[in-house]
């Protein structure tokens, strides 16, 4: 009160200073809130799910039952001990062909708008409902042989019995996986607590690099709480891309939709766990992060970039990663089966 | 008697209290179905109505990410989906109306997602090009200020100056002015000192002019589907549907109470009648009861008769016995005198007492009255038989 009686020897009474300083304080607070709420980006929030049932879809994951020869899980290419992907261009499937595109995270996955890099899919359930009976990814003849295997399985038998109050099935299966996927959410980054209000919790290089992240105008695209996700874009948007040059044919969503205005179009990837995820693009053409970021600021903004840029919008993406939840740990319970997997119908040995 | 219609009244009472409660539990259970179409009708509507106003938000700026647009498209995806899996899908089946709009509205929204999901690339695309044309566009006339090129200072400032109004107001005559100085802003590619930063802001400026009209024109596309008022179409015809499937509900319990009256009267009648008939047949039977008293003691009357009548021949057939054994001692060549006095006093003595018992000369009047009796009793059997 001396201080304040010294800075402001004024009429004022001590406790209208008191009220000024209070407002003042909850005018910063709303000035900062409506700041985030102006940004592009937004913190990574939990996705509600089941803990049990995700639990559960985390064993069949990592479960190679799953595919057609017993030898790939989805955990084999969103390895969950690398961030969710396997860290090649492009990987490889249960029969040993390499798969189209390249492999993107799971984590985060659960609040995109639509799965796959062109989007085809609209949710997780689908998605693994797909992927396990596709003959290029996991290869299993079919949902029926799929429950079958699971069904097999002790521990899965009663599992699912007791959380779902019903035997094994195919769409069972699919929710608690889908679960398990919901529940890979990464939060309280570095940059999520700095939206939040924390100055510190990122670095002066960082808070420069998010100002030529929206500069660039990398934001208008990958904005949203997964900094990405949430549309489509094309690939070349300001500038064509050389197709021979990037020895490239996907058309993108053009080959779902047809409609020419989709061609060259894809999903416009979360930035959150890009740092951990080269290489990048729906080609994995780009080997490094700052290989991707001038490659997009070429072809999708035609703005030219100097390299410190670069390294700056480098040093704010690292602060993009929240923390691993504990469900990534892998199982320790062993599974006891009360068939031989060779005696599944289908399944070759 | 009594306990047997009560129990009528009880059993067509409870049919009918059966049948309205019934009636009340189906009803009740039409009304939560109701209640969540409409429910359902609502959200959409007001889903697709949030949709549009988040498009809007995004189109002019005040959003500045695509979560909000994602999280409405993914509801009304739900909602929609929700909307086929709901009791108005079983109503559709039977309603060609309902299923014509649930078709339109379903193809409507498939359309809005669809352009929801172009306008978004689009959009983000005009975002850059509007925000970086005018920086680049400064940089330039400032290039051209230095290369003391007035036509192109005047020029790019044209263009320049027209991008910031079309981005302040959006007035199409600025469109026209860039889009008309758009094309020629290449050939100052000398006239700047980076003629690089030319051709791309030629190709930003470009960029904005083709975004817009094609953001606008999704944003036109998008607003002109009127899913409100197909949504607003369907939930009339729903309700419709429902008032005249409550009212045929209503008009079918109205049979049923007078179904029921009716069958209550008539069991009231089969009831009295019933009685009346119980109480003739109960008549009947004293009066045959009666009649077989009588007729039985008539024939213990007659019996008695008839055993006077045995014991009277049995003393005759004694005395001619007697009789018979005088005539055989009588006929014999050496008679036994005192046998057969003996006999006659016997015999004597036996019709003497016949005699004393007047049985003989009451003999007819006995089998009269016993004919009598008999008669008497074959009578009652045969009154019996008739009633």
């Amino acid at each position: 009160m001396k201080i304040i009686n010294q800075l402001m020897p004024c009429t004022l009474g001590k406790s209208r200073l008191i009220l000024i300083w209070v407002c003042a304080i909850a005018v910063s607070a709303l000035a900062h809130t409506a700041y985030a709420q102006q940004e592009p980006i937004k913190p990574l929030t939990i996705i509600e799910h089941d803990a049990d049932k995700a639990e559960l879809g985390r064993r069949l994951f990592s479960d190679v039952r799953l595919s057609g020869n017993n030898s790939t899980s989805c955990a084999t290419c969103h390895r969950l001990d690398q961030y969710g992907v396997d860290n090649q261009a492009k990987s490889i499937g249960a029969t040993g062909n390499v798969l189209a595109r390249n492999t993107p995270t799971v984590f985060n996955s659960g609040g995109y708008f639509t799965q796959m890099w062109d989007g085809r899919i609209p949710d997780l359930e689908t998605r693994v409902q797909k992927a396990v009976v596709s003959p290029t990814l996991m290869g299993m003849p079919s949902w029926d042989v799929a429950v079958e295997k699971i069904a097999a399985v002790d521990l899965y038998r009663d599992r699912f019995q007791a959380l779902y109050g019903e035997p094994v099935s195919a769409n069972n299966i699919q929710h608690a996986i889908a679960e398990f996927q919901r529940s890979l959410v990464l939060v309280n980054s570095p940059f999520d607590r700095f939206l939040q209000g924390d100055e510190n919790a990122i670095s002066e290089k960082a808070k420069k690099g998010y100002r030529w992240f929206k500069e660039y105008g990398c934001s208008s695209c990958h904005q949203g709480a997964n900094v990405g996700g949430n549309l489509f874009q094309k690939m070349g948007a300001l500038k064509p891309i050389d197709l021979k040059k990037w020895n490239n044919t996907d058309v993108g969503r053009y080959k779902i939709t047809g409609k020419e205005w989709d061609k060259y179009v894809f999903k416009v990837p979360s930035l959150r766990l890009a740092v951990h995820t080269a290489p990048y693009f729906h080609d994995g053409s780009a080997k490094t992060l700052e290989d991707a970021i001038k490659k997009m600021i070429n072809y999708q903004l035609d703005r030219p970039v100097p390299q410190k840029h670069i390294d700056t919008i480098v040093e704010f993406l690292k602060t993009l990663p929240g923390e691993l939840p504990a469900a990534v740990a892998p199982p320790t319970t062993a599974l006891t089966t009360s068939t031989t997997l060779t005696s599944v119908k289908g399944v070759k040995p | 008697m009594k306990v047997m219609i009560a129990l009528i009244a009880l059993i067509v009472t409870g049919g009918i209290g059966a049948g309205y409660i019934a009636y009340q539990h189906q009803q009740q259970s039409s009304d939560e179905i109701r209640n969540e179409i409409l429910s359902a009708v609502n959200n959409l509507k007001q889903q697709d109505s949030t949709t549009n106003t988040v498009i809007l938000e995004s189109r002019y700026g005040l959003r500045t990410d695509y979560d909000a647009l994602a999280e409405r498209v993914r509801d009304l995806r739900q909602s929609t989906s929700a909307f086929n899996r709901n009791q108005l899908a079983e109503y559709a089946g039977k309603n060609a109306d309902i299923q014509q709009l649930l078709i339109a509205l379903q193809g409507q929204l498939t359309l809005k997602i669809e352009l929801i999901e172009s306008f978004k690339s689009h959009n983000a695309i005009l975002r850059n090009s509007i925000k970086y044309a005018p920086e680049l566009g400064e940089k330039l006339i400032r290039q051209a200020r230095v290369k003391n090129n007035a036509q192109a200072v005047s020029q790019l400032s044209l263009v320049n100056e027209a991008l910031y109004r079309w981005a302040l107001h959006g007035d199409n005559k600025e469109a026209s002015v860039i889009q008309e100085n758009a094309s020629s802003l290449v050939d100052l590619y000398n006239a700047v000192i980076n003629g690089v930063a030319l051709i791309r802001y030629a190709n930003h400026v470009g960029t904005v002019v083709e975004e817009q009209e094609i953001t606008q024109g999704f944003i036109d596309k998008i607003l002109a589907i009127d899913s409100q008022s197909t949504i607003a179409k369907l939930e009339s015809e729903y309700l419709e549907h429902y008032v005249s499937v409550i009212k045929a509900s209503e008009k079918n319990l109205y049979f049923v109470f007078l179904y029921a009256i009716l069958v209550l009267i008539i069991a009231v009648y089969l009831g009295i009648k019933l009685k009346k008939s119980y109480a003739e047949l109960k008549n009947r039977d004293d009066y045959r009861s009666q009649q077989i008293s009588v007729a039985h003691r008539h024939l213990n009357s007659a019996d008695a008769n008839v055993s006077i009548l045995k014991e009277t021949v049995d003393h005759m057939k004694e005395t001619l016995r007697y009789l018979g054994g005088i005539s055989t001692e009588a006929q014999k060549p050496q008679k036994d005198n005192q046998k057969i006095r003996t006999l006659l006093a016997t015999a004597l003595k036996r019709y003497r007492l016949l005699e004393n018992n007047r049985v003989l000369d009451q003999a007819d009047d006995v089998i009269e009255k016993s004919n009598q009796n008999l008669e008497r009793v074959s009578d009652l059997v045969k009154d019996l038989a008739v009633n």
